[in-house]
């Protein structure tokens, strides 16, 4: 629609490595690399281990979209967000799979409702609301440490999608890390920082940056970020995947509980390993399945996927 | 959430109490179903990002009538026994592409261990070791590197990989099989 006439310059930095376009839906990877809800959903090995498409560090969670990012995307480039907006909505229309979401979206559940009964007034309301056409000036405070609440310094993201200092992470003893804003837990290790918004916050709010790192430097007490990947590891080798050399080994121990083409719609497992919960109720075609950790916590979060649904009274079979 | 249907058989869930019914079947026809226009943004992307490089000694363009199917050139690095060669590939990618890779032949008969006589190429990154992020522009210059630093442990071309321990024997076929193979210079 807005193709020919988009002026907008999208700095490099935010610039999806797989589709080549303004990252839409943006989610992090462990490894600190960025890429758009959907292409990191196609990329995914729904049989085994997932690899990051730029670094091919190997993943078993996929991330929530990440909140800040998205809106921050959405207020600095609002007509390429736009133009991608519309795209990917009627691409989710065509596809099988469904709707996009993020975990913070448990507030606008009814807004989903509409998405799905009638989903042009969602289009509507980015049109009538006040992100089309005139750009925001984005300032500091929409680059946020969720637990400092300062500008963000090596941003690291968690699986949820909600964004951190790397040094306001702190790794607990039974070292899984948990989300301060939702409670989620991040079970992939130590997140990375991530670079490419690194550099932009350094570029963007230079002077703020250069005093966050002036500030840090002072406090820094050599906080040793001994990786919580050891946690990671840990999971990795309860339930290992299988390679070609011990598959008739792993399938003896481990086949039943091995759910390929299933994710968990809490903690993004994919696909799931262990114990399967799926929803009894759900008349979408991608279901709503949660893995044998997160049926215990009762999630009561939404999906990965948009999903007309009462998150309360879920069945599972 | 869940994206494809046909793996299901395997791990029916042993907690239910009632039968299976229909209600767990997952009806999802193309497990990746990509939208085509998608595509053909992406490979349009990568035109433009290719012709603004200005790489040398790689190049790539569409068919005319046919964006899903382009020609590529890559020439012999320096230093190399291929070193003033040139060779023409086709690339052809899929429905679903970034997400599978394309299929890249050789067009122009290349002597080499990891190249059969079809053209066909065994190269990792063109088949399991595939990421979405690579492009045109990676591929053909992961052939070229993969020309002068071919694996010879396991060959398709075993002729040229016994021989690739003596370059200067080894130089004089590629000259001689490349010049045979161009008729028209």
């Amino acid at each position: 629609m807005e193709e020919c006439n988009e002026s907008e310059q999208v700095s490099d930095h935010f610039i999806c490595a797989v589709c080549l376009d303004i990252l839409y839906k943006p989610i992090v990877l462990v490894c600190g690399h960025v890429t758009c809800f959907w292409c990191c959903h196609h990329s995914m090995d729904m049989r085994g281990q997932s690899h990051c498409p730029l670094c091919r560090h190997p993943y078993r969670h996929f991330p929530a979209i990440c909140q800040m990012l998205d809106t921050f995307l959405n207020k600095m480039y609002p007509i390429s967000y736009d133009r991608r907006k519309t795209q990917t909505l009627e691409d989710e229309r065509q596809g099988s799979v469904g709707f996009a979401t993020d975990i913070d979206s448990v507030v606008t559940g009814e807004e989903l409702d509409n998405l799905l009964i009638n989903p042009s007034t969602e289009e509507k309301k980015s049109v009538d609301g006040s992100s089309a056409g005139n750009c925001q000036q984005v300032t500091v405070a929409d680059m946020l440490c969720s637990a400092c609440k300062q500008l963000l310094f090596r941003p690291v993201a968690l699986n949820c999608g909600h964004v951190y200092c790397e040094a306001c992470i702190s790794v607990p003893e039974d070292k899984v890390i948990k989300c301060q804003v939702c409670e989620c837990n991040h079970p992939s290790g130590f997140p990375k920082v991530s670079k490419q918004l690194d550099y932009f916050l350094e570029e963007h709010f230079s002077s703020e940056y250069a005093h966050r790192k002036s500030s840090m430097q002072q406090t820094q007490n050599g906080n040793s970020l001994t990786s919580s990947s050891a946690a990671a590891d840990a999971e990795a080798s309860k339930f290992p995947y299988p390679t070609e050399e011990n598959f008739l080994q792993w399938w003896t121990a481990h086949g039943s509980k091995f759910h390929p083409g299933f994710g968990c719609d809490r903690c993004g497992m994919c696909p799931i390993i262990g114990e399967r919960y799926r929803c009894k109720d759900c008349k979408e075609k991608s279901g709503y399945d949660l893995c044998g950790d997160c049926h215990k916590t009762g999630s009561k979060l939404p999906g990965r996927v948009a999903m007309k649904h009462l998150y309360e009274n879920l069945l599972y079979t | 959430m869940a994206t494809m249907n046909n793996q299901d058989s395997n791990n029916s869930n042993n907690r239910t109490a009632a039968p299976p019914t229909n209600a767990s079947k997952q009806p999802l026809p193309t497990p990746k179903a990509v939208d085509t226009q998608s595509v053909l943004k992406r490979l349009q992307s990568e035109l433009m990002a290719l012709m603004m490089s200005g790489d040398s000694g790689i190049s790539a363009f569409p068919e005319e009538d046919n964006i899903f199917c382009w020609k590529g050139t890559i020439s012999g690095s320096k230093d190399t026994v291929f070193e003033g060669t040139e060779y023409k590939l086709s690339l052809s990618f899929p429905n679903d592409y970034p997400f599978k890779p394309p299929k890249v032949k050789f067009e122009t008969g290349c002597f080499h261990p990891n190249v059969d006589v079809f053209g066909n190429i065994c190269l990792d990154i063109l088949q399991d070791k595939w990421s979405s992020a690579y492009d045109v522009r990676t591929i053909l210059i992961s052939i070229q590197s993969l020309l002068g630093e071919p694996n010879t442990s396991s060959p398709l071309n075993t002729q040229a990989a016994a021989l690739w321990s003596n370059q200067e024997e080894y130089r004089k076929m590629v000259v001689e099989k490349h010049l045979y193979k161009k008729p028209n210079h």
